[in-house]
């Protein structure tokens, strides 16, 4: 009797189990996701680079929804220059139960609230083009950041000045004092790469054996029309004793030009800018700027999109996707000057 | 003796297999019979911050109802296509209702009229012109454009020069907007300039355009005519450091903190909470109201820096804790 009872608790056990995984593989299958919810928080809408980014982002969106038959819906918020203003909307993505962030942040020194909370509700983060610092990174494994290096960025600033300065020294030295006199106009205040670029830009210049004197420097927050405000008062200051224009970006760039336009400056001084942005490309291709640096957008929008849907679907990483400790994409930066301006116009459109 | 008991233990085991299976069979069954219906919110606009207030109004009913919301942007603002490619995605993918803010009313009226849809469908906050199929839920758009210029004429300089901001007037929300304004301000209408984009801006956003309007003509007045108009000139206006009033039409939480830090003068602000709400028992059949019925239930009130705070305001400003 007794070997009767356990046989029949067995087979009781064995019945129950396998009807749990049944029904367990029948849940699975309910729950298999056919649409993922992606948040993306840029730090400031009028910053026309990334701009660009959230574009590529988007059209990443649609491709992958035509090949997969996944509906992905991404939502673009602007945090307006506000981290507390991103910090609720990280948030609101949370409890809202958003598969995965994509976070462009307005203070790299301040992710705290935002990884604590992604951290909370088990929903991965993807830093991009504001590097946050490495402690902040390494708090939790899935947290992510794709961008660029910006040392590089600022040394190819140097060298396209420096290869003007190489091909005809004295029409740039206009002053004719063996001097090349210029003024920056920099990102943000304390901002890693903002100064990084103003740094290593210069340090180029000087490390290549050609003396600089800084007239001035001011900040623009990579805003074209504060640019622009700033030129106007260096341009009365000094006036034709600016010989180059060094700006942490395309946008200040541009308003640099509209204040030369706007005094109708006979004689420019050389510009350069980073990004690589349309309309800095065809300012590159009038000879209003003697270069840009190319920032990939569109090879760093496709890191993004990989990993964010990689992290929603549940599912590895791309196998040609080589992260450098687990966590980082770095896309490289090129040079742009007159004679790769077309090729570069022709890249971004495709 | 053995084989009573033998029969008992097989009748056991079989009783006991029975109940296992019957129970699965009743979780499955009871799986299967609740069906949840699913709307689809389909809104103008990339970004679901500034429906916050009607998506929350649209989520509150859906759960009365027990029904299921799934919200949708756009990646652009105004794709008249791309719009139209996620209704049919959606209805494709089994919604059982739509709700849908329509980025043109021109292009998809003729889409909309003419869709043979076996779904309800109800439009919110603007709608597709006169004669639509399909029910608009949204406050009166004329009455919020008139407002707005009585109490310019109300509170200001007769000699001011005011702006108008037109743009997004592929709304009717706009356009009604646009008329209320225009004919309540129609004695004083030689002081009014239309600020317009052009041809090259079609594709910038708004804060660049208008920052190029105020530095090509001095005036003492802006008016907005909806949320990204509002947000627009206020970015413009701070980062140009100009002094301008803004009077403005908008729901968004920037537009309520700008009014709260004066920069904005008057914000005419309508209960989206209700729209949502509204709009997702209309769809689902809970109600079935007249568009002017559903309109008079739309509050919306002209609110300023002085009373932004009073207990009616505060209860349409912030209608929940976040």
């Amino acid at each position: 009797m007794k070997k009767r009872i356990i046989v029949l608790a067995m087979i009781v056990i064995v019945l129950f189990s396998g009807c749990e995984n049944g029904f367990g593989i029948v849940k699975q299958k309910e729950e298999e996701k056919n649409s993922i919810k992606i948040g993306v928080s840029i730090y400031d809408e009028y910053d026309t680079f990334i701009s660009d980014m959230v574009s590529e982002l988007k059209e990443w969106s649609k491709k992958k929804e035509k090949e997969t038959g996944i509906t992905i819906m991404i939502d673009v918020v602007s945090a307006g220059q506000s981290q507390l203003t991103q910090n609720d909307q990280i948030a609101r993505f949370a409890d809202q139960g958003y598969d995965v962030v994509c976070v462009n942040l307005v203070d790299r020194t301040d992710a705290t609230v935002i990884i604590d909370k992604a951290k909370s509700v088990d929903m991965p983060v993807v830093f991009f083009n504001r590097e946050l610092v490495e402690v902040d990174l390494e708090r939790w494994d899935k947290l992510y950041y794709v961008g660029a290096i910006a040392q590089q960025s600022g040394e190819m600033q140097g060298k396209i000045v420096v290869d003007e300065l190489k091909k005809d020294f004295g029409a740039i030295d206009r002053s004719g004092d063996g001097e090349i006199q210029y003024v920056m106009l920099e990102g943000e205040a304390g901002h890693q790469d903002a100064l990084v670029r103003t740094q290593s830009s210069i340090g180029y210049v000087v490390e290549e054996g050609y003396k600089v004197k800084k007239l001035g420097d001011e900040i623009a927050n990579w805003n074209r029309a504060q640019a622009m405000t700033k030129m106007n008062a260096l341009l009365k200051k000094y006036s034709n004793q600016i010989e180059v224009i060094f700006a942490n970006d395309d946008d200040m760039a541009l308003g640099a030009i509209d204040a030369l336009e706007y005094y109708k400056f006979k004689k420019w001084p050389l510009i350069v800018g980073v990004n690589g942005t349309k309309e800095a490309l065809e300012m590159v291709k009038t000879k209003k700027m003697a270069g840009t640096v190319y920032n990939d957008f569109k090879g760093q929008a496709d890191a993004i999109m990989k990993i964010a849907y990689a992290c929603a679907m549940e599912e590895a990483f791309p196998e040609d996707m080589k992260l450098a400790n687990g966590k980082y994409i770095y896309l490289p930066y090129k040079i742009i000057t007159y004679d790769n301006a077309q090729q570069y116009i022709v890249i971004r459109e495709d | 003796m053995k084989t009573v008991r033998s029969l008992l233990f097989v009748s056991l085991l079989l009783v006991v297999i029975l109940g296992v299976f019957w129970v699965y069979y009743s979780m499955m069954t009871e799986q299967e019979n609740k069906e949840i219906r699913k709307v689809s919110v389909i809104l103008y606009g990339n970004s679901s911050e500034q429906w916050e207030n009607l998506s929350q109004g649209a989520e509150r009913a859906a759960k009365d109802l027990g029904a299921e919301v799934s919200l949708v942007t756009m990646s652009g603002d105004n794709d008249t296509s791309e719009q139209i490619g996620l209704i049919n995605r959606e209805i494709n993918n089994g919604a059982n209702a739509i709700l849908i803010a329509v980025c043109n009313s021109k292009e998809l009226r003729p889409y909309l009229n003419n869709l043979e849809s076996k779904i309800p469908i109800v439009m919110l906050e603007t709608g597709i012109m006169e004669n639509a199929k399909y029910k608009c839920i949204s406050s009166d758009n004329f009455e919020m454009g008139s407002l707005l210029a009585r109490h310019i004429i109300e509170n200001e300089d007769p000699k001011v020069k005011v702006a108008i901001i037109y743009d997004n007037e592929q709304r009717d929300s706009v356009v009604k907007r646009y008329e209320g304004f225009c004919e309540t301000f129609a004695d004083y209408e030689d002081r009014i300039v239309l600020w317009k984009r052009n041809e090259n801006e079609k594709s910038n956003k708004s804060m660049l355009y208008l920052q190029r309007e105020l530095t090509e003509e001095a005036v003492d007045i802006v008016v907005a005519l909806d949320n990204t108009a509002t947000e627009g000139i206020v970015d413009a206006v701070l980062n140009l450091n100009k002094s301008v009033k803004i009077y403005g039409i908008g729901n968004t939480d920037k537009a309520v903190s700008n009014l709260d830090d004066n920069t904005i003068t008057e914000l005419i602000y309508q209960n989206e909470f209700s729209i949502g709400y509204l709009g997702m028992q209309e769809v689902l059949g809970a109600v079935d109201m007249s568009e002017e019925e559903l309109q008079s239930l739309i509050e919306f009130r002209a609110v300023t820096k002085e009373d932004m705070y009073t207990a009616e305001n505060q209860k349409m400003l912030f209608p929940f804790v976040k």
